[in-house]
């Protein structure tokens, strides 16, 4: 006997119990860190968490909406990095009013890259934007003097203003004022991409996406849906490059992040956690993170037998290819993620029937004269001599 | 004046002759299933792990190379009948992010295996003497830049032929011009993706060999960047054209050595490695497929 999952009406109230406890369990787990007592490099690593869910969630928003792929945001990550180090550093700028700057200026180049991406798709937009990952690190050598070449710049620090209640001097404070800037940008990048999806911009952009020629019949303004995207998820991506550069404390051209692997990394995070997913990104975030981190760990771990100890004295890599392997075999068994994954299972044990957009009895029914339904007269079909802005 | 010109031509050529190597290998896996291989570089790269192994332990250098294409091509077959083919009946997107894990795998799995963690000298297939050089205009050419663009052209004029004169090349160009349609001729799909895959992965391995004879040794991020002007070249040359991948993979090659050697304050090492991007950006921007490459015309 095959079984029935539990039909729940969109809007009902089981709908807004289920909704409100999920809420709930969601609220518990974020602000849990605040409520226990958690270490520096506990904070750390959530900071970590936070900003790779914000750099995923940006990909997101450009490729799993409007489905033009990006091998390149490491770069606007880095832009972002860098506009907020070289106003510290140089102009001597607090660094809470970089963020803002380093959001516009990621803009601007982002939109100015999405132009000539209008005429490119799939492979070819993918080598232009790897392109751009490619060039970013050897721009920063380059100008070596307004980015410092690759010596950097280093002592960037934010520390806690003091209406915040924490203490600049501790260390624990210190990367719990971080993580609260890398959680607020977290959930101002979730609430920006949510609202573009969810309003006619968001239909737009996935009618792009499903068939751009469609879309423009239909009257979407493909160009402008695409560019400003780009410019957006490009200013989304800079914003975690800014909290980056502050966790970090220094850019470097060097740091992985800011090379064609970090564009890789936000890729692979995102499509872990589900593409076209808003959740999707952060679940993703978690994973991966948690994922290398038990890996990396693994050589040392005591329950393993001592030749396998052996086997991998001396090798080192382990934690990439296990990764590797998970994402070839995750490609394999949920190629729309975790997230994706999960909305399957789920809908196999509560399947919540959506709402029509309007209710029958909410649809005006028009009071119809008895004329305008009464049959037209046979003379009146017969072509009269065109009247004035006559027909076609 | 002419020397200086001819030392980057030639210096440039040698380099060119790889990135052909590459594209040519990226264009027969395109032509096939329509997917970038993203991994072609680092299944070259262990591929000439391989032969460095073979050659450092047991065999000569050549038999090594030899043996190193062999399993380029198993490499290659076994990774599109494994994963590509599968994958990409759920979604051609998934594809490329299997193809980045396998980038990922393949470029952490040659030091996990032979346990390196620094470069590996690699014994050249050409002589390498400082001497080892003709002289030309006053430009040296060397041997082994020689023997590269040599290889490579070997390599180019046997695909050539197996694509124009054999049968199965004959069932390659049905099956690229036309997928669904080349089974109800009785060509077996399957099977020729399989060679294309092979191919591709042999053209590469020996693309590998070349860019460690060249260095001098095998590491594992060798042909990252090498992957990205191969990618260049083999779009650059539209694509889906052999001859467009070896004449673009030249072009660039010479372009880069030309650039950096002419203007070392603007290009300089920095940006020859990004020369060839900026251009194809430059070229995608007027012609959106390509130098040679056919226009798609997409139906609704």
């Amino acid at each position: 006997m095959k079984f029935q999952p539990i039909r729940i009406n969109q809007g009902s109230p089981t709908h807004w119990a289920l909704r409100v406890a999920g809420f709930l369990v969601i609220a518990y787990l974020a602000l849990s860190p605040f409520v226990r007592d958690l270490k520096a490099n506990e904070f750390g690593e959530l900071t970590d968490i936070a900003i790779l869910a914000l750099a995923a969630a940006s990909l997101n928003l450009l490729i799993g909406y409007t489905g033009q792929i990006s091998i390149g945001h490491s770069a606007f990550f880095g832009l972002g990095s860098y506009t907020t180090a070289i106003l510290m550093h140089t102009y001597g700028w607090s660094p809470g009013w970089t963020f803002p700057v380093a959001a516009l200026i990621c803009f601007g180049v982002g939109v100015l890259v999405g132009i000539p991406a209008l005429r490119l798709s799939g492979v070819y937009l993918s080598l232009v934007t790897l392109a751009l990952a490619q060039l970013f690190p050897a721009l920063v050598r380059k100008f070596d003097d307004l980015t410092g070449g690759s010596r950097g710049i280093s002592n960037l620090r934010y520390d806690p203003p003091s209406w915040t209640g924490l203490d600049p001097r501790n260390r624990v404070d210190r990367a719990e004022w971080l993580f609260i800037v890398a959680l607020f940008m977290l959930v101002l990048g979730y609430i920006i991409v949510r609202n573009l999806v969810k309003s006619r911009v968001g239909r737009a952009m996935v009618a792009v996406r499903d068939n751009t020629t469609a879309a423009a019949v239909m009257g979407v303004h493909v160009a402008v849906v695409k560019t400003v995207t780009f410019g957006i998820s490009a200013a989304l991506a800079g914003l975690a490059g800014s909290v980056f550069v502050l966790r970090q404390t220094q850019a470097n051209p060097d740091n992985l992040s800011y090379t064609i692997l970090g564009a890789i990394l936000f890729l692979v995070v995102m499509v872990i956690g589900g593409t076209a997913s808003l959740l999707g990104p952060i679940v993703g975030a978690l994973v991966y993170y948690r994922v290398d981190q038990y890996t990396r760990g693994l050589p040392s771990k005591d329950y393993l037998p001592g030749f396998v100890h052996d086997f991998l004295n001396g090798r080192a890599n382990l934690a990439t290819i296990v990764f590797a392997s998970l994402l070839i075999l995750l490609m394999f068994l949920a190629p729309f993620g975790i997230v994706g994954l999960a909305k399957r299972m789920g809908r196999r044990l509560v399947f919540v029937i959506p709402r029509p957009p309007l209710a029958l009895d909410d649809v005006p029914v028009p009071d119809l004269e008895p004329a305008d339904v009464a049959p037209t007269p046979l003379e009146d079909v017969v072509p009269s001599p065109p009247t004035q802005g006559g027909s076609p | 004046m002419i020397s200086d010109f001819l030392q980057y031509l030639f210096d440039g050529l040698s380099a060119g002759a790889i990135y052909s190597l590459l594209a040519l290998g990226l264009v027969i896996v395109y032509r096939g299933t329509g997917h970038l291989n993203f991994a072609q570089g680092e299944m070259a790269m262990l591929s000439a792990f391989l032969a460095w192994w073979l050659s450092d332990n047991w065999l000569p250098i050549w038999v090594a190379v030899f043996i190193c294409a062999a399993f380029g091509f198993a490499l290659g077959a076994v990774v599109e009948r494994v994963i590509i083919r599968p994958i990409g009946q759920r979604s051609i997107f998934a594809v490329g992010v299997a193809a980045i894990g396998l980038l990922l795998g393949i470029n952490a799995l040659a030091p996990f295996i032979w346990k390196v963690t620094h470069p590996e000298g690699f014994e050249s297939l050409f002589p390498k003497k400082p001497t080892d050089f003709v002289t030309i205009g006053g430009a040296h050419w060397r041997y082994e830049n020689i023997g590269v663009l040599v290889v490579m052209l070997i390599v180019a004029g046997l695909l050539y032929l197996l694509f124009q004169k054999t049968k199965l090349g004959l069932a390659m160009r049905a099956v690229a011009s036309n997928p669904e349609s080349a089974p109800l001729a009785g060509i077996k799909t399957g099977q020729v993706l399989m060679m294309s895959w092979g191919l591709a992965a042999a053209a590469g391995a020996i693309g590998g060999c070349m860019v460690a004879t060249l260095r001098g040794n095998v590491e594992p991020s060798m042909m990252l960047a090498i992957f990205f002007s191969a990618t260049a070249a083999a779009m650059l040359g539209g694509f889906d054209s052999l001859l467009g991948a070896v004449v673009a993979g030249l072009l660039l090659g010479v372009i880069e050595s030309m650039g950096a050697g002419y203007q070392p304050d603007v290009i300089g090492p920095e940006l020859k490695g990004s020369l060839s991007l900026i251009i194809i950006l430059i070229v995608l921007l007027f012609r959106p497929s390509g130098l040679f490459g056919s226009k798609r015309v997409e139906r609704v």
